[in-house]
This record gives C-alpha cells, sequence and structure tokens, in this order.
C-alpha cells in the first residue's frame, strides 16, 4: 500500500526558479495492480519513482509506504563504495531480513561478476553496479518492483537473463513502471498514472492514457 | 503493534550499520583497532614524560599514567564521537537510498561503536596496569557510565549543531578545530580542579567537559572525592545541547536525505 499526501515535489534551479513536479498531490496508489507511469520529459517520472522507493523526500506532504518496495530495478545508487558486492549484499539483506545464504549464491550466479563480487564497489563499471543491484532485487522478494525504463543492464544475453527472471518475478510481485516505449506500457501495466506536470491523472484505460499522452508531448512547449 | 514492528525494524538497521562500520574500521584494515589503542597510549606517553621530566607526582593517585588514562578516555569519547556524528551522513550518505536508514541511525550506529571501542580501550589499559602491578579497585562504576553516557550525549549534541553550521557555513569546521584546542587543554585531562584558584575555576567550570572529567574521576579513585564539579550543572548542559541538537537534526534531515548532490 503506498499513499501520497498533499505532497509536494521540486527541484530548485538557478536564479530561484523552481521546477515544480508534484503540487500538493494526495492520492492512493490502487493495489495489486501493475502500473504504467507516463509523463513528458522532466515531468518527473523517475522523480515519483524515488520518491514511491522512499531514497527521496518530499519538500511537504507524507508518503505512507506498507510492504516491500524494490529500490527502481538496476538502480546501484545506494550501494556503498567502500565495501564489497558481498558486504553490500549483506548489509541489504540485513535490513530486508533476506537469508544472505541464498541471497549470496543467488547473486553470484547471477550477476556474473566473478571474483569482483570481494572488491570495494568503486572499483566496478557503471554495468557491473548495475548488474549487482539487479540480481540483488530479484533475489530478495518484494512485493513491488519499481522500473525505470525496463532492463538496460548488460549485453544482449544478461537482459534476456533478466528478462527471464522478472517474467518469473511477476508472477507473485506487482510493478510500477516508467517507460517512453509505448509497447512496453501496453504489455506490462493494468493502469496508467499520467504526469502532467504538477499533478497526477489515473487511467484505468491504457489506450485512452496512451493517446492522452501522445496529444500531450505532441503540443508545442 | 505499529511501534513494536518498527522499533524492531529499527534495531536491525542500527544492527546492520554497526556491522557495517566495524567491517570497515576494525576487520578491513591491520591497523584498525591498534589506532584505537595507540591514540590514548599516545597522550598518556606523552604526558608521563611531561610530568615526569617536570618532576611532578599524579595529582590523584600513584600513577600518572592511569590519572591520564582517565583523563583521556571520557576526552576521546567526547571528541571522537563529535567527529563521528560529523561524519556519519556523509561517510553513509549512499546508504539513506534504503528507505528504512534514517540518518538518526548511522548516527547512532557510529555513537554506539564508539562506546564499545573506548570500553574496551579501558580495559585493555586496566588489565595493562593490573599486570604492570598497579591495584585497581573502581569506586563507582555506575557514575563512570552515567559519566559516560552524558560524554555521548553532548557529544552527539555539538555534532549535530556543527552537522548543521558547517552546511551554511562550510568555514565553520576550522573554526571549531580551533576551538577544540583551548578545549583539550581546559578539560582536565592532566589535572583536577583545584589545580586552580577560585577565581579562575569559576570561569572554566562552565566548560561541561571540565565537570564531567572531574565527575569521572571521583567515580573511578577510591581515594578521590571532589568537591569542585557541580553534576546538576553537567547534567543540564548535557541534556540541553542534545535536545537541541535533536531537533536541529530533525530539521536538517530532508536536506541531509536528498542523496546525489
Amino acid at each position: 500500500m503506498i499513499e501520497f499526501r498533499n505532497v509536494t515535489k521540486s527541484y530548485d534551479l538557478n536564479e530561484g526558479k523552481k521546477n515544480i513536479i508534484l503540487d500538493n498531490v494526495s492520492f492512493r496508489f490502487p493495489e495489486k495492480k501493475n502500473i504504467g507511469v507516463l509523463g513528458v520529459n522532466g515531468a518527473g517520472k523517475s522523480t515519483l519513482l524515488r520518491l514511491i522507493a522512499g531514497s527521496e523526500y518530499p519538500d511537504s506532504g507524507r508518503i505512507i509506504r506498507k510492504g516491500r518496495y524494490s529500490w527502481p530495478l538496476g538502480f546501484s545508487g545506494s550501494f556503498h563504495g567502500n565495501l564489497t558486492g558481498i558486504e553490500n549484499l549483506r548489509f541489504a539483506c540485513r535490513i530486508y531480513n533476506a537469508d544472505i545464504e541464498y541471497v549470496t549464491r543467488y547473486v553470484k550466479d547471477f550477476s556474473e561478476l566473478g571474483n569482483y563480487i570481494d572488491e570495494p564497489i568503486k572499483t566496478y563499471s557503471s554495468g557491473m553496479k548495475s548488474r549487482l543491484a539487479f540480481a540483488l532485487s530479484m533475489a530478495i522478494d518484494f512485493e513491488v518492483y519499481l522500473v525505470d525504463e525496463i532492463m538496460g543492464v548488460g549485453d544482449k544475453g544478461f537482459q534476456e537473463k533478466c528478462k527471464v527472471a522478472f517474467e518469473d518475478k511477476r508472477k507473485t510481485s506487482s510493478i510500477i513502471m516508467v517507460s517512453h516505449a509505448m509497447g512496453t506500457i501496453r504489455d506490462y501495466s493494468d493502469i496508467v498514472i499520467l504526469l502532467t506536470g504538477e499533478h497526477l491523472e489515473i487511467y484505468d484505460d491504457v489506450d485512452l492514457a496512451i493517446k492522452d499522452y501522445e496529444t500531450i508531448s505532441a503540443a508545442p512547449r | 503493534m505499529e511501534f513494536i514492528q518498527a522499533f524492531s525494524l529499527q534495531r536491525k538497521v542500527i544492527a546492520a550499520l554497526v556491522l557495517r562500520e566495524v567491517t570497515s574500521r576494525y576487520a578491513n584494515t591491520k591497523l584498525g583497532f591498534f589506532w584505537a589503542l595507540f591514540e590514548p597510549f599516545a597522550h598518556i606517553t606523552i604526558f608521563m614524560a611531561i610530568f615526569t621530566i617536570i618532576n611532578k607526582p599524579a595529582p590523584v593517585g600513584e600513577s600518572i599514567g592511569l590519572f591520564i588514562l582517565t583523563g583521556i578516555v571520557p576526552w576521546l569519547l567526547y571528541t571522537n564521537t563529535v567527529n563521528a556524528v560529523m561524519s556519519a551522513v556523509s561517510a553513509n550518505k549512499a546508504l539513506l537510498g534504503y528507505p528504512q536508514v534514517m540518518p538518526l541511525d548511522i548516527v547512532l550506529a557510529r555513537v554506539l561503536l564508539e562506546f564499545a571501542t573506548l570500553f574496551l580501550v579501558m580495559l585493555v589499559f586496566l588489565a595493562v596496569a593490573i599486570n604492570l602491578g598497579f591495584s585497581i579497585r573502581i569506586d563507582n562504576f555506575l557514575d563512570m557510565l552515567t559519566v559516560a553516557g552524558l560524554v555521548m550525549l553532548l557529544a552527539m549534541g555539538v555534532g549535530f549543531i556543527n552537522t548543521a553550521i558547517i552546511d551554511f557555513l562550510p568555514s565553520y569546521k576550522s573554526i571549531y578545530n580551533a576551538l577544540s584546542m583551548p578545549l583539550y587543554f581546559s578539560s582536565g585531562i592532566f589535572f583536577t580542579m583545584d589545580f586552580f584558584s577560585s577565581d579562575v575555576l569559576s570561569f572554566l567550570a562552565y566548560n561541561p567537559m571540565l565537570n564531567l572529567i572531574e565527575w569521572y574521576r571521583d567515580a573511578f579513585y577510591t581515594e578521590f572525592s571532589s568537591q569542585l564539579f557541580d553534576r546538576e550543572y553537567a547534567i543540564t548542559v548535557a541534556l540541553s545541547v542534545f535536545g537541541i541538537g535533536l531537533a536541529i537534526e530533525r530539521l536538517m534531515r530532508k536536506r541531509a536525505r536528498q542523496i546525489g548532490r
């Protein structure tokens, strides 16, 4: 369950201007539904996802979150650079109450990091970090997976593997997904949230949402 | 029920954070705990040398080393805690990306580790002293713990306040460092309060650390009991500074959580 209560979020721009992403939004996300998030560039889709994940805070208002929400898939920003892959993994297991042994085995096998798993994260390439983050989020059971532009992780073979693992997860978990690809949104979502800048609208009809989105994004800015 | 759940989650988070700090500070470096021992050792040796050169006996007890130890341990607990609080969030910023991890958890984990470290350090030095043939009888262990608790509260408060000031005024960091020098020399690490005339003392006694270290020694030594320190004053200052620090931390929390800038 996730609920926004009077949530306002903006970013400071130069010269005292503000880019308002959400303006006093109260909203209850439907449960056990796959939600697609649409919005033009800069409307705040990724910010919305980070607010849901809890890795960013609103300027004012409250976000009430019950249940286990993943970090945005492949997002490695929560890893501590000085700790090794394994140490970061253990930390995540402890705070998510996951079985360390199982997760370690799964991640070693899935991430294809080899001996690098025992090296500090700061020595990783961004691809390696993403692979670790992806593998870890598959190994820990989340009720809701947050996805920012699906499966951008690794080479083709790895992407295929991610897809298979993710399909398997979808049987038991729901997703909240940001994408620019209308095909992906159609495939994955039951309902759509359209970010219009400052507030959000919910559509039960995915096709209607896509039509409205295309009107907005085609409009001159 | 929800409260209990939140409490047990927070306990898990803090435990994970303590383990994370232990691995990076003690397990991954060979110097780790050795440094924790070396720092007080260096202070003790230097002051033992000075006391010997000027041919002065220990102000309390038979051992200069033990006297300095009982001053330097609370002092290090103070400065190390302040520094741990000040660098807690910047050293762990990434971990704040997990929604369960609050800045306050990181601070608490570090403060707990600081306490555990110095507790061990104290034990090691006392064991060495006993081995060297000193008889050690602790007068009031509970009072020693109370002082340690007050020192940590004071240090956390100062740490929070410093963090907030540095956020607005980065150069304050060097001002604070410059201020801690006179504080080091006036906190009673190498003297007791009766070293001063009452005029000087009436001014110096505003330093809560001077009162706390005197109290610590009063609790440690059976043969030393001081009338000069002010318990109520030390408690009031420690609690107020801690309270102000917590309030400021709460105000600054959202700022600290914004990742990526």
